[in-house]
C-alpha cells in the first residue's frame, strides 16, 4: 500500500518525539496524486502528530518526508517555500481575528506571492463562494459561526493553490448541526480532485470519500485499507476495539 | 500678581519644554526599540534571545537614577561624555525599552499557538508571522500596559534634575532658592503646587486612559 506511483507525500520511517516520549514510532504512508486518505485512531495516538509532521510544523525526530518526490526534511531546505504546496486546517480554525474574512484569505498569497490586491481579492471572492460564503466577505471572523470560521480556514488554504491539503479533526470542535456545511466543502474539494489526508471522527466521511483508512495506535500504523473493509471488517483486534467505542 | 511670578512662570515654562523633549524623546525610543528587543525575545534563536534577556534584565533591574549617574559620572572616567540632556535620556531609554521589551513579549507570548500555526502553514516566514499575525494582535494586548509605562516614563523624567537638567522640577529648585536669596520668602508652597500640578495633568489622562483600554479587552 505504501508503494503508489505518484506519491504527493511521502513518509518514510517517521519517528518523532517530545522529550522522553515517542510519539510517531515509524510511519511509512504515502498519499498519490488525488488520493483521499483518512486517518483514524484513538486520542494521544498520534494523529495530529502525523499530520504536522507532513508539513513540518512539528519537526521529525528521524526518518524522511517527500513532497513530491523531493526530500524535505533535509537540512537547508527552505521550509517555508514548502509549505506554500501543503494547505492545513485546524481543529481551532485558527483564523486571524485581527483580519477580516477576505484580509485573511488574501494575506498569504499577497505578501508570499507578490498578488496583487485586486487580483487576490477576486479568487477570494471565487473562493468564498464555493465554500458558500459570499456574504462574509468583510466580516471579522468573531462574528461566524464555528461552521463558517472552518470553511473561510479552508478557502484561506485553498488561496495558496496547494498540492495537498490536510485536515486535522476540522469538525471536532464544531456543534452537530455545524458539521455537514463543512463535510460538504470537503466533499467538494474531494470529488474535485485535491489530494487530502484527513485526521476525522467522521467515519461516514470516511466511508464515503476516502480512497484509503489508516488506522493510528500507539505511534504506528496498525491497519490500512478500503474503508469499508476496513470499518466493517477490522483485521486487528484493537481496530475492533476501536470502532466498536467510536461507532457505538 | 506678585511680581516675582511672571520671570519664575517663564523659566518653569523653558523647564517644562525640557520635561516634555525628554519625555517625548524616551517614549519615542523606548517604544520603538522596545518592540523590535520584545519582538526578538520571541525568536527561536537561543542565542539571540540570551543575549536580549541580558540587556532586558540588568536595565529593567537597576534603578533609573543609578544608571543616570552611572552615565554621567562614571563613563567620563573612560573618555565617553554626555551632557544633561543626553545622558538623562539615555538612562531613561535604557530603563524604557527594557520594559517595554518585556511587555511585549509578554504579549506576544499570549497570542495562542494556532495562530503561528497557521502562519507558519500558510509559509509566512518569521518576520512575516510577527508583523502580519502575531504582533498586530499582541499590540492591542499590550496596550494598557504601555500607556502605563508612558505615565511612568514621564513622570521618571524628574530623577534628570539629579544630574542637573533643567527640567520642570529643576527649575522649580532654582526659583525657590533665588528667590530665598532676594527676598527672603521661598514662595515653595505656590512653585511646586504648579510643579504638581502639571504631573497631574499630564499623567491623569494618560493613565484614565489605560484604565479604559483595559476595561475594553
Amino acid at each position: 500500500m505504501t508503494e503508489s506511483p505518484d506519491p504527493v507525500i511521502e513518509l518514510r520511517d517517521v519517528h518523532k518525539s517530545f522529550g522522553d516520549m515517542e510519539v510517531l514510532k515509524g510511519i511509512d504512508l504515502a498519499v498519490s496524486r488525488g488520493e483521499v486518505v483518512v486517518i483514524i485512531g484513538p486520542s494521544g495516538g498520534g494523529k495530529s502528530t502525523l499530520l504536522r509532521c507532513v508539513n513540518l510544523l512539528d519537526p521529525v525526530t528521524a526518518g524522511q518526508v517527500f513532497l513530491e518526490g523531493e526530500d524535505i526534511t533535509r537540512p537547508g531546505v527552505d521550509l517555508n517555500r514548502i509549505r506554500r504546496r501543503i494547505g492545513m486546517v485546524f481543529q481551532q480554525f485558527n483564523l486571524f481575528p485581527h483580519l477580516t474574512v477576505l484580509d485573511n484569505l488574501t494575506l498569504a498569497p499577497r505578501k508570499l506571492l507578490g498578488v496583487e490586491r485586486g487580483e487576490a481579492e477576486r479568487l477570494a471572492r471565487d473562493l468564498l463562494a464555493r465554500v458558500g460564503l459570499t456574504d462574509k466577505v468583510g466580516a471579522h471572523p468573531r462574528r461566524l459561526s464555528g461552521g463558517q470560521q472552518q470553511r473561510v480556514a479552508i478557502a484561506r488554504a485553498l488561496m495558496m493553490s496547494p498540492h495537498v491539503m490536510l485536515f486535522d479533526e476540522v469538525t471536532s470542535a464544531l456543534d452537530p448541526e455545524l458539521v455537514s456545511e463543512v463535510l460538504d466543502v470537503m466533499r467538494d474539494l474531494a470529488r474535485s480532485g485535491m489530494t487530502m489526508l484527513c485526521v476525522t471522527h467522521e467515519m461516514g466521511f470516511a466511508r464515503e470519500l476516502g480512497d484509503r483508512l489508516v488506522f493510528i495506535d500507539g505511534g504506528v500504523i496498525a491497519e490500512q485499507g478500503r474503508p469499508a473493509d476496513v470499518l466493517d471488517d477490522p483485521q486487528q483486534a484493537r481496530t475492533r476495539q476501536f470502532l466498536r467505542k467510536v461507532l457505538r | 500678581m506678585p511680581i516675582w511670578v511672571t520671570p519664575v512662570a517663564r523659566y518653569m515654562a523653558r523647564g517644562l519644554a525640557t520635561t516634555a523633549g525628554l519625555a517625548g524623546v524616551s517614549i519615542a525610543v523606548s517604544v520603538m526599540l522596545g518592540i523590535v528587543l520584545g519582538a526578538l525575545l520571541v525568536l527561536p534563536s537561543r542565542a539571540v534571545r540570551l543575549l536580549v534577556r541580558w540587556y532586558v534584565e540588568i536595565w529593567r533591574g537597576l534603578p533609573i537614577i543609578v544608571t543616570l549617574f552611572f552615565i554621567f559620572f562614571v563613563l567620563p572616567i573612560i573618555g565617553l561624555t554626555f551632557g544633561t540632556f543626553v545622558a538623562a535620556a539615555t538612562g531613561l531609554c535604557l530603563w524604557g525599552s527594557a520594559n517595554v521589551a518585556e511587555v511585549v513579549r509578554g504579549a506576544a507570548q499570549s497570542v495562542s499557538r494556532g495562530q503561528a500555526d497557521a502562519a507558519t502553514a500558510l509559509g509566512l516566514p518569521w518576520a512575516g508571522r510577527m508583523r502580519y499575525v502575531i504582533l498586530p494582535q499582541a499590540a492591542r494586548r499590550a496596550l494598557p500596559p504601555l500607556v502605563g509605562l508612558v505615565v511612568n516614563l514621564t513622570q521618571q523624567t524628574s530623577l534628570a534634575t539629579v544630574i542637573g537638567v533643567l527640567d520642570v522640577l529643576q527649575a522649580s529648585q532654582r526659583s525657590i532658592e533665588r528667590l530665598t536669596l532676594s527676598s527672603g520668602a521661598t514662595h515653595a508652597a505656590p512653585i511646586l503646587g504648579a510643579v504638581l500640578v502639571v504631573y497631574f495633568v499630564i499623567c491623569l489622562p494618560l493613565t484614565l486612559l489605560s484604565r479604559r483600554l483595559e476595561r475594553s479587552l
